[in-house]
Formats: C-alpha cells, structure tokens, sequence
C-alpha cells in the first residue's frame, strides 16, 4: 500500500516536473534548485560538480569519473560532491519517458543546523559520488518543492522551509552519511583548494606535490589523504583528469591540431596523450574531432575553426 | 641493545627495540625463499640456465620459450621473493609482509600468460636469492649489488645467438622494479635496446620504514631505523629513493600499486612515475584493495593493459 503511495506521488512529481520545465519561468522561481528534463539520449558532457542532491524520477545517466563509470537511473537520490571534472551522458530517454530529475544545490549552514539537532552518528566513509534509493520521504517532499513553482508568493515563503525538509529527510535516509560525508570532504577540500587553484591554473605544468602540500602546510602523507578524501582521486590523477577535460574541451573548438593540444595541455609525446584521452573517454581525440566536426556542419555551424 | 650501536644511541624498551632492530636487519640483508614450482606445472617447456652477473656472482634462471616468437621479457623478482614468486602460504614467509600478504605468489601463471600472448621469458634469482649466489655479505644495500645482475642478465641475453636479436621488455616488481631503475640511471647505454619497462610497485626504502613503523605505533623510531641500517650497509635510506633515478628511465614506463598498500604511501609510487624521464608513460591505482599482494597477482587476474603495454613497445 505504501509503495503504491509512492509510485503515485512519483507519478504525479514526474508530471509536475515536466509542466514546469515547460514553463521556463516557473522552473526559475525557487534559487538553489534545478529542473532536468531530457526527451532523447545526450551525448558526454563535461561538468564539474559543487555539492549537489539530484532526485531522479525517471530515464538513467551514465557518469565518467576518473576510470570510473557510474550509472543511475529513475527511484535513485545521487550526492555528488565537491569540484570534480566528470562526464555525464544521458543514456536513457524517450519522447513518452523522458530522463527527468530534480537537482537540490546543499546548504551547507541549513546542512549544519540540522546535523546539530539530530542524535550524533560515527562518520561514515562515503565517496564523492553516492548513488542511494530515493527515500519515499524526500519524493514526497520534492513533489511540494516543485508545486510551490507554480506561485511566485508561495515559493518565496515556503520553499527554504521545504528545501531544509528534503534535506532533514536524506540525513536521515541511508543517504545521509554520504551528505555528511560530501559536506566535510568540501570543508576538506577548502583546506588544499590553493592545490587545486594551481592544477587549475597550470594544466600544461608538470605537478610537483611536495610544493602543494607545502602550499597547504600539510605533510605530503597528510596532504594526500586529505586530497583523497575530498575528491577520492590522487593530486597525480586530479591533476591528469583536469588536463584531458581540457583537452576535449579544446578537441571540440575544433582550432588546433592534436599535437598542440597534447602539448598545451602537458604531453609531451601525443600518441601517449591520445592513450590517455581514450582510456578517460572512451574515443580518441581524433575521433572525437572528426565526430565534433560532422555535427557542427550538420547544425549548420561554420567551419571556420579549421581555417 | 645491538651490538654495534654508537654510544648515542638511545635507549629503548625491549620490545621496541626488537622490533626496530628486526625492521632495520630485516632491509639491510637479502633473504632466501625457496623455488617451489616450475613452469612446467603450467605445460611449459623451459630451460634451466645459468651465467655471471657483471661482478661474476652466478646467477640462476629460466628460459621459458616462445616458438616462433622474436619477443623476449625479462622478469624480475621482488624483495626476498625469487623467480617462481613467494612461498607465503608456508612459515616464515607467511608472516613475513604482514596481515593478508599471506597467500602463495605463484609468477609462473605470469609466464604462462606471457608465454601463451607470444612472448619468451627469462626469469631469474637476483643475488642472494632463490637459488642464486652469496654476495656482498648478503647485504642488500638499496639495490646498489643487484643493478650488477640485470646488466649481467642483459649481457647474457646478448651472447646468446637465439636471444640477441629478440626485441626486449623488462617486467620488473617491487625491488625488481627500483632495481631496474638505479641500474638504468647507473649504466643507461646498457639499456639502449630495452623497448619498454613495466614497473609496478615501486617503493622507496624510507618511506616503506615511515609506513610500517607507523603502522606499528612506533612512527618516532624513524631516525633509528635509519642510522641502524647505515651502520649495517654503510648507506642511509635514503640513498634508495626510486624517484631520484626515475628521470634516467626513458623508455615508455608503466607503473601501478595498491592504493591502500599499508607498507608505503602512495605520494611514494606518484612521485616517482611524475618523475620519469620517459614521454610515453602511464600509472594505474588499484583500488579497493588493501594488501600489497593483490598487485603481485593482477597481472594473472587482468592481464590485458599489460600485454597493451608490451604489445605496443615490444617490437
């Protein structure tokens, strides 16, 4: 019985969803939350993630992380973590049952707040990536989340309590040691962000983590579990995953030649870099060139960028 | 207190001085294991052989041969391991690597991967190991003695006629690989013709001491462990420090470990694969492991990115 409730206030979420994708200025109204509607499959896109609650209603994602691959689907709640360059791919999504989700930014105070009320729990080892069942209660929560879009008064006096009501309800699903584990991985994260600034900042540069963890005053023992812990990859592998993200990025402008983006980017042989791009992505850059080529003449772009 | 301890040592409880002074003996000398299989427990024909390494220390191998084939690799041994594996599953080598690195390491499976994706191999026991030659006092001295053994192995590859023209790949672990380090950085002609290293858990001396006294509580007795060792080899640790010869290896290098490896930390492997002179490079973690050994057994497990390494250089 209690499972037939919620399928029907699934139902009745996913349908909300879709009216107010469909009505751009109400899927706007309420800050800090997202309306995903996609009604076909969408090719890997990068994204970078800040601590995010995705609640998937229907349809399934496919998401590339560092070698991993990490697929979810509709009746799953996902916590993605702190600034972490990934794929996503929509692999799941039909015209009559499009892939539709809602995205929840974390507040990290409203977070706070919560967690001091609530009975104290060991930390648990959560990953920045977690996939879990989405609890009844947030679907029900959510659904009224997504209504109050519908009236701009109501939104702006109830939605921070709703939204801190979805939130109360993943802490207390088996969800909630991933939250609070994606919430002090950021705080961690904080604590070494001068190391990624400069990853950032210097892609084609050869990493020298003794240096960061200087940076960071942290021994390179202590620095490299704290990295660990906050992205769940080394600064080794951080560091190659933002330079191959760079590179497809710079693939797809289509304006140079893959040896200037192997060298722009830090290699210094390009059959290795083009190895490396395969191996992140699943393609060689070449390919990937070639694919980026034919679907910009077939929209109607120019061509310029080979020029 | 051991004997030859200067006068400044400090003064220790007994069970922390054994346990320093077992650490510090226990990397300061080589160990034998014995041989207990062949590779003809998997069907393969070999071939015993025998010959110097470059300061005449007779050295003991296989040649495990590949009909038709022009591709050779060299397989070499980890720390007190030998050219067959570890008899971990049998006392003293079962508690020797600590919790969980107690099951056999059986590299003959290696060969026979190897052997049956057309490669010849040549496996062999470094000095002081396996059924090789005394040298050296059995000191181990940061691999310094054992880099004269791969130059002795290459030599011998290069007299023999049905050898000398094979296109030629090091597949090298744990000490294997940090000793093919330092004799590359020490006689980098002698490697001109090695297409390619695969090179995986790569561990620098000190850190693995950091790691494992730490593990053991007793993370302050670094220093000791150190002097300890010198007074035994006449070098410090850090003399053994991979990343300082990872810029002389240039050939396309392949490296992997065990992230949650507790007998070093990972920064160690990092640094030193950062390090590398070589252009064509890659590393790989495994993951949600926790034991060194799951390293020595992936290629047998997941031998695929490996024999892509090989297939691609080895030519």
């Amino acid at each position: 019985m209690e499972s037939r409730r919620t399928s029907l206030i699934e139902a009745e979420l996913r349908k909300r969803v879709i009216a107010a994708f469909d009505r751009p200025e109400e899927h706007a109204a309420i800050d800090d939350v997202a309306l995903h509607v996609a009604r076909g499959p969408v090719a890997p896109m990068l994204t970078h993630f800040h601590p995010t609650l995705y609640v998937v209603l229907q349809g399934a994602k496919r998401l590339i992380l560092g070698g991993r691959q990490i697929d979810y689907h509709g009746g799953q709640l996902v916590l993605m973590g702190v600034d972490l360059p990934a794929l996503v791919e929509i692999i799941q999504a039909t015209e009559p049952a499009p892939y539709i989700a809602v995205e929840l930014a974390v507040d990290r105070r409203v977070l706070g707040e919560l967690v001091a009320q609530m009975p104290p729990r060991p930390p648990g080892r959560g990953r920045p990536v977690g996939v879990y069942p989405l609890p009844a209660s947030a679907v029900s929560a959510t659904s009224r989340l997504v209504q109050l879009m519908e009236s701009p008064t109501d939104a702006r006096i109830l939605a921070e309590g709703v939204k801190r009501e979805i939130l109360y309800r993943v802490l207390s699903s088996g969800g909630g040691d991933g939250l609070l584990q994606m919430v002090r991985a950021e705080e961690t994260l904080a604590s070494i962000g001068q190391a990624t600034d400069w990853m950032h900042d210097h892609l084609g540069a050869p990493i020298a983590v003794e240096d960061l963890a200087a940076r960071a005053r942290m021994s390179m023992s202590t620095f490299y579990r704290a990295f660990k812990d906050a992205t769940g990859t080394t600064p080794t592998q951080y560091h190659k995953m933002l330079r191959l993200h760079e590179a497809r990025r710079l693939v797809a402008l289509r304006s140079r030649s893959m040896t200037s983006i192997s060298e722009a980017v830090g290699y210094a042989s390009p059959a290795q870099f083009s190895r490396d791009y395969k191996r992140a992505f699943g393609s060689a850059p070449i390919h990937d060139a070639q694919r980026y080529g034919r679907e910009a003449v077939s929209s109607g772009e120019s061509a310029a960028a080979d020029q | 207190m051991a004997e030859h301890a200067a006068p400044d040592a400090p003064v220790l409880d007994a069970a922390t001085e054994a346990a320093i002074e077992s650490l510090a003996n226990g990397l300061g000398y080589a160990s034998r294991s014995p041989v207990l299989r062949t590779p003809a427990e998997h069907g393969l024909a070999y071939e015993e052989i025998s010959y110097p390494s470059s300061d005449g220390v007779p050295l003991e191998g296989w040649f495990i041969p590949a009909e038709g084939s022009t591709k050779l690799i060299v397989s070499m041994h980890a720390f007190g391991f030998n050219r067959y594996g570890f008899p971990s599953h049998v006392e003293p080598w079962k508690s020797a690597f600590g919790p969980g690195n107690d099951t056999e390491i059986d590299f003959t499976l290696d060969y026979k991967v190897l052997h049956d994706h057309g490669y010849n191999v040549l496996a062999f026991d470094f000095r002081n190991c396996g059924l090789s030659g005394d040298a050296n006092g059995n000191r181990m001295s940061n691999n310094h003695f054992e880099t004269r053994d791969v130059i002795g192995t290459l030599d011998y590859i290069r007299s023999r006629p049905d050898l000398s023209s094979m296109a030629l790949g090091i597949f090298a672990r744990c000490m294997g690989a940090s000793v093919a380090f330092r004799a590359v950085h020490s006689r980098p002609q002698a490697f001109d013709d090695v297409t390619c290293l695969v090179a995986p858990l790569l561990l620098s001396p000190r850190v693995f001491v950091e790691a494992t006294l730490k593990g053991a509580g007793l993370g302050e007795h670094i220093d000791e462990v150190d002097r300890r060792f010198q007074l035994l080899t006449s070098r410090p640790l850090a003399d053994g420090n991979v990343e300082e010869w990872a810029p002389s290896v240039t050939m396309p290098t392949l490296t992997y470990g065990v992230y949650d490896d507790a007998i070093t930390r990972p920064y160690d492997l990092e640094n030193a694969y950062a390090a590398l002179g070589a252009t064509e490079k890659d590393m790989f973690w495994i993951e949600d492991e926790t034991v060194r050994w799951a390293a020595y057994q992936y290629f047998q497990r997941h031998p695929q990115r490996i024999l892509d390494w090989f297939d691609t250089y080895v030519k």
